[in-house]
Formats: structure tokens, C-alpha cells, sequence
């Protein structure tokens, strides 16, 4: 049975993948970085989870709740400041924890190949 | 009374379940192994959500995790669909994308709403075998022997080829095995594509008139009984949405399959409890098929129904002799590897074939 990684109860963002291990976020993410569904991403909406995978790889993650309207909003090029600012007011929760799960989910997408960082951050 | 409203939903017409309480636990069990088997675990949990379906908290939780399941099992194939596509793409071999995938993005409002087991996609004759090799070389394999080489390219309907994950990819070079498949004009079915994006790609489909017409050959000519997922296409694609009718019946009539078309048409209305106004559900419901397309519908669906019997019906549509002669051969002198497949002698299952015919035309 493959394992499931799902984000810690106090975050504000419901992810679950199967598979591999979630990324390293000792790293945080560029604050100018512009992040955005990967082109060769497969996704479906089934109530209100979001099922996502790339072509080349199996592994599906399951956004639910906040997850999935983390992937509504990365339709379109977004920095983390953007997509955090947009969640916190959604779901009525403080910035500063939202930016720090945003930044956790991100980062765990990213890693997964379902999310593209775009640009060279200088 | 329950499946009309879970197949029906959504579609112009269509009642909710006549139920005022969630079903008894047993009745639901088998009712979520139907709907799975069906194909339609999309459309549940729509009429679910939407309140056409009374059901348990447990219930509603039960059927939305049937609909991952085959959401996942759908961005699988999806993925082996882009990569397939690639390789086809990089041999210069033109394909259109049939059956599930492709209706569900172009014809559902949600192609979650739409659950497919495998992927299809149409080749051209003239490319056929060159499809099949670029596979193969790719490490997929058939299913199942032609009777003799070159037999699939000229007169059958299709090959079905495993990949490496496992998927199945079938090969069509019509729309249907038999009579029906071979009256298709294979040109008409080029001449025109829907096209939908799948992870960054652009993936063409049959045109929308094209596209219901398949879908009717499926209903009525492909699985027997057939699946409700196929009668639901039928309905969605002429119902909920505008067909060019002149154009449908054009083409109908120049494949002589007006009884195919019919009988899909009136099938699913009845199979789904929804009533058509449109023209084509008028003239679906005043058309009587002939003897001819009565005794060519019988060997798909009907007590005389069977691969010899359409083999046999075949043999009768393919025009000029030389066709017919090559045909025959193939089925009665073919290879090693077809025969162990079919256990049994090529000159035993054609006679089987003409005498299930010649009792389906007794039957009532």
C-alpha cells in the first residue's frame, strides 16, 4: 500500500499525497517567485477534492478545502505573498499563518511537478 | 425508478428519484456496484449533491470515493493518453481521440461527470498497420491475433493493445465490427475535428455530428445490453446541446445507419425517462428500419447476436468479390496464433455464424 503524507492538522491547507515523502521546506521560497500550474498537469475536481498528477509521474495529490482553492488561484502566475494574502481572506485566518502553510504547500507541489516555478529569481 | 434519475440527471426533462428516504444499506451496496460497473458514478454523485438523490451521510461518502477511484483510473489514462499521443505525433500517424476521454471534456459540463476504462482513438487505414508497429516498437502488445495480416487494416473495426502500465489502447479503423463498420465512409470521419487540451497538448475528436453518431453505433452496436454511460452520451450530446440536424441525418443516410441511429435515440430517452422535442427525437420516433437493417441489427443485439454472426453479415456488405474472397480466407485459413486464441476451427464458428443468423430470423 503506497504511504499518505497529509499536511499536520493545524495547517490551514488540507493536501494529501500517496507516494513519496513531502518536499524539504527547510528552504523557503523566493518572496518574487511566481508560481503556477505545471502545463503537463492532469487534474479533475470530484465534489470538493482536486485530484492532481503529471503525465510522468503516478502520484496523485488530493487537495481538499483550502488546498483546492490553492489550485483555483494557481491558474494564473502568483507570487506566495498573493496566494496567501487571497487564502487568508477566504478562509478568514491570520496572514502570517497562512503565508507560512502556503509556503509549505507550495513547496510540496513544486517538488511533486504539479506546480511550476516560473522565472530566475535573481 | 432510481437509475433513470442518476443516469437522466442533469439532462433537459429529467425528474429526480421518486424516493422520499435514503435507500436500505444492502439495496445501496448493489446499487454503487451497479453504478460503478455502468460507468456513471459521476452523475450519482451529482444527483447526490444536488439533491435529485436522497441518501445517508455514509452513502454520499461511499459514492464520492467510488468517483475518485475512477477520476484517478481517468488522469491515468489521460496520462497514458498524452504519451501514446506523442509517440504517434513523432511517426507522422494521424489519429482523432473516440469514445471517453474526449466526450467527456467536449460533451459534459464537468468531465468528472464521465468515468472511461481504457483510451480509443481512430487511425487511418492507410496508417493502420504503421500505428500498430510504432506501438508495438514502444513496448505494447495486441490482446488478440488478427486472423491473417492485414486483416484489421481492411475490413475490421479495430485491435486492442496493452502498454506497458497496462492500459489498454484501442485502435480503431471504424466506428463498429461487421455490417455497420463497414458501410462508414472512413473518409467523412477526417474531414472535421473537435479539438480539447490535455496537459498542454491539443488532442482533436470526431466533430460534434460525427461524434453523436458514433456514440449511437456504440449504444446500440457495442456492448450487449449496453452500458447506461453510453446511453447517457447519446442523450447528453443530442439534448443538451444543439446538433446540426441536416448535417446528422446527411451522414446517417450516407452510411445507411438510420436504423442505428434510431434506435439509439428512442433507446435512451426510454432508458433514461427523459423525452426529446427536437426534430431528430421526432424523426427517431417515426423511423421503421427495413428487413435488411432489422436482420443486421439482430446479429449485434438480438438472440442471433454473436462475432460469427457479424462476421457473417460482414461477408454479405463488403461489396465485390475479391474483397469477399480475401475476407473469407482470412477467417477461414487464418494463423497459428488466431487459432490457439480461439479455440476452435474457423469453417466451425463461420457455420455457427450463419446458423445463428438463420435462427435469429425465425425468432419473433
Amino acid at each position: 500500500m503506497t504511504r499518505e503524507n497529509r499536511t499536520p492538522p493545524e495547517s490551514t491547507i488540507d493536501l494529501v499525497t500517496r507516494g513519496s515523502g513531502p518536499a524539504d521546506t527547510a528552504s523557503p521560497l523566493h518572496e518574487a517567485a511566481r508560481f503556477v500550474r505545471t502545463e503537463e498537469s492532469l487534474w479533475r475536481q470530484v465534489a470538493d477534492v482536486t485530484l492532481v498528477r503529471t503525465v510522468n509521474q503516478p502520484d496523485v495529490v488530493e487537495l481538499r478545502g483550502t488546498g483546492a482553492l490553492l489550485w483555483v488561484a494557481l491558474v494564473e502566475p502568483v507570487t506566495v505573498a498573493e496566494l496567501a494574502a487571497d487564502l487568508a481572506e477566504a478562509i478568514g485566518a491570520p496572514l502570517d499563518i497562512v503565508s507560512r502553510d502556503v509556503q509549505v504547500a507550495l513547496a510540496d507541489l513544486v517538488h511533486r511537478g504539479v506546480v511550476t516555478q516560473l522565472g530566475e529569481i535573481r | 425508478m432510481l437509475v433513470p434519475a442518476i443516469v437522466g440527471h442533469g439532462l433537459p426533462g429529467s425528474l429526480p428519484a421518486p424516493i422520499e428516504r435514503p435507500v436500505e444499506q444492502p439495496v445501496w451496496d448493489h446499487l454503487i456496484d451497479f453504478v460503478r460497473n455502468q460507468r456513471i458514478t459521476g452523475l450519482l454523485v451529482a444527483a447526490i449533491r444536488e439533491g435529485a438523490v436522497p441518501v445517508t451521510v455514509q452513502q454520499a461518502e461511499e459514492a464520492e470515493l467510488a468517483l475518485r477511484s475512477s477520476m484517478v483510473t481517468a488522469l491515468a489514462l489521460e496520462a497514458t493518453l498524452v504519451r501514446t499521443g506523442a509517440l504517434l505525433d513523432e511517426a507522422a500517424i494521424d489519429y482523432r481521440v473516440l469514445k471517453g476521454t474526449g466526450v467527456a471534456h467536449l460533451d459534459y459540463p464537468d468531465p468528472s461527470l464521465r468515468s472511461f476504462g481504457d483510451i480509443d482513438l481512430l487511425i487511418r487505414s492507410t496508417q493502420y498497420d504503421d500505428a500498430i508497429a510504432t506501438l508495438v516498437a514502444a513496448g505494447h502488445y495486441r490482446r488478440y491475433p488478427e486472423p491473417r495480416p492485414g486483416f484489421d487494416r481492411r475490413f475490421g473495426k479495430g485491435s486492442c493493445l496493452v502498454g506497458p502500465g497496462g492500459h489498454e489502447i484501442d485502435l480503431h479503423r471504424t466506428l463498429a465490427m461487421g455490417p455497420y463498420g463497414l458501410r462508414v465512409d472512413l473518409e467523412d470521419l477526417w474531414r472535421r475535428a473537435s479539438r480539447f487540451d490535455l496537459a498542454g497538448r491539443a488532442f482533436a475528436a470526431l466533430a460534434a455530428e460525427e461524434r453523436f453518431l458514433h456514440a449511437c453505433f456504440h449504444a446500440v452496436l457495442g456492448d450487449n445490453p449496453p452500458r447506461l454511460a453510453s446511453m447517457r452520451d447519446v442523450a447528453q450530446m443530442h439534448l443538451a446541446r444543439p446538433l446540426d440536424v441536416d448535417l446528422t441525418l446527411g451522414l446517417c443516410s450516407s452510411w445507411r445507419a438510420e436504423a442505428v441511429v434510431s434506435r439509439a435515440v428512442c433507446l435512451s430517452e426510454r432508458l433514461l425517462e427523459v423525452k426529446g422535442a427536437g426534430p431528430l427525437s421526432r424523426w427517431a420516433a417515426g423511423f421503421s428500419p427495413d428487413r435488411v437493417d432489422e436482420k443486421f441489427l439482430a446479429v449485434y443485439s438480438g438472440a442471433s447476436a454473436s462475432f460469427a454472426a457479424k462476421s457473417f453479415e460482414a461477408l454479405r456488405a463488403i461489396p465485390g468479390f475479391r474483397d469477399k474472397a480475401a475476407f473469407l480466407f482470412s477467417l477461414v485459413m487464418p494463423t497459428r496464433g488466431y487459432l490457439e486464441e480461439s479455440r476452435q476451427s474457423p469453417i466451425r464458428r463461420l457455420w455457427r455464424g450463419f446458423g445463428q443468423v438463420r435462427r435469429g430470423r425465425g425468432s419473433p
